[in-house]
């Protein structure tokens, strides 16, 4: 398979099995990929584990237009860029994962700073219900625990 | 889910949060990445938000990473810095027992000349607090002057009564009125006029000053247990109509 692929070119395999083709230079841009690569520890086909192809499709996406447009006008690039990150909340959690894990620096870059335009003016409270799930620990606290033992037969 | 899968609140708020899509629970790194996007004011107020992320916020690392990325963040001209006299020993007064204060200067002294010498503070007395730029200074424990050491102006307070013993707090408040800034202070005494009623009072007359009626006025203040000045509780804190003993 490998002798029909152009040169340059490397697979990616996500966490479900789906394939992506790439170009070595997009693929690169990830840190623990361009390690793989340099090292030539790495065949053609690169399984990325831990990224879906939904998530991997979106940051190959990123790579493919930040390659692209590096001689481009840079405003370009940033309308761009805060277009990508605006998602719902699990896309951009899976993506912040995916980009930490692989150690793609500019797509950490902008995800964080689109998280942070989001959190910059909310409560304590709020920043504990989205980061450490302190309602649930609330409700469960209250009510859960308490069912158990009022529930039991105490004979 | 099963009753028997659940081994901790986490387990189930991991689970749940993870179904509905909301919830984030991410590495330490990362929040260190979002918070350090944050402007301050965020950024103090997220210390709140658990133990580990004021450990997080507290960190010297922290530090540095943030004001690298914020480089604008505005540094303090200088601090003061007293040394106790050779033959230091701890006797009632506050004030008796301190050295004579040297201001360091931590910015380019070619940028702010008239933090240059300082020395001439010690003709007024000595500095027992500052706030917002403004000094308190005393020689002794009647006469109080206000210093504001940008502008080299001092303003004399009215003699308080008369007292062996002080504790006093300081409190400056920025008040913008018309575009105009404008500062305004609060000084408290809490005094005793003789020594032996140091340790054995559940009553102090208490004294304060504003800068905008510019007279003393007297209050008695009562407690449950004894106040005892100079030993049990040194410190002044004053805050909205509160005075608090440290």
């Amino acid at each position: 398979m490998s002798s029909s692929l152009e040169k340059n070119m490397l697979i990616l395999r996500s966490s479900d099995g789906e394939e992506f083709i790439v170009p070595e230079v997009v693929a690169v841009m990830s840190k623990a990929i361009k390690n793989m690569v340099e090292d030539e520890c790495a065949s053609n086909t690169i399984p990325v584990p831990n990224v879906d192809a939904n998530i991997l499709a979106m940051v190959i996406e990123f790579c493919k237009k930040h390659d692209e447009s590096e001689a481009e006008a840079a405003s370009d690039l940033k309308t761009f860029d805060s277009e990508f990150v605006n998602r719902g909340q699990e896309a951009l959690y899976d993506l912040i994962t995916a980009a930490n894990f692989r150690d793609v620096k500019e797509l950490l870059d902008a995800l964080c700073q689109n998280v942070a335009e989001m959190i910059k003016g909310k409560s304590v409270h709020h920043i504990r219900i989205q980061f450490l799930g302190y309602q649930l620990f609330e409700i469960l606290t209250s009510n859960f625990i308490w069912n158990i033992w009022c529930d039991r037969d105490f004979d | 889910m099963k009753f028997n899968s659940i081994h901790s609140f986490r387990d189930i708020y991991i689970y749940r949060e993870r179904e509905r899509g909301g919830g984030m629970d991410f590495p330490e790194e990362i929040i260190m990445e979002l918070l350090a996007r944050l402007p301050v004011k965020s950024v103090m107020r997220f210390k709140c938000v658990s133990k580990g992320w004021n450990h997080m916020i507290s960190n010297a690392a922290f530090r540095t990473t943030y004001l690298s990325r914020h480089g604008e963040v505005e540094q303090p001209f200088g601090f003061f810095y007293h040394r106790p006299r050779p033959n230091f020993t701890y006797h009632g007064p506050s004030m008796r027992g301190i050295g004579p204060t040297k201001f360091i200067n931590t910015t380019n002294a070619a940028e702010r000349p008239e933090l240059k010498n300082l020395d001439y503070l010690h003709e007024l007395g000595y500095i027992l607090v500052s706030s917002k730029g403004l000094l308190l200074l005393s020689p002794d424990p009647m006469s109080y002057y206000v210093y504001d050491f940008v502008s080299k102006k001092h303003v004399e307070l009215p003699r308080t009564l008369k007292y062996s013993y002080v504790d006093v707090g300081f409190v400056c408040k920025e008040q913008h009125k018309q575009g105009s800034y404008h500062l305004s202070y609060k000084v408290v005494c809490i005094g005793t006029t003789h020594h032996e009623h140091m340790y054995k009072s559940k009553t102090r007359k208490l004294e304060t000053y504003s800068s905008e009626t510019g007279k003393w006025q007297i209050s008695i203040m009562t407690a449950k247990s004894e106040i005892g000045l100079g030993l049990h509780f040194t410190a002044k804190v004053i805050c909205r109509r509160c005075v608090s003993l440290v």
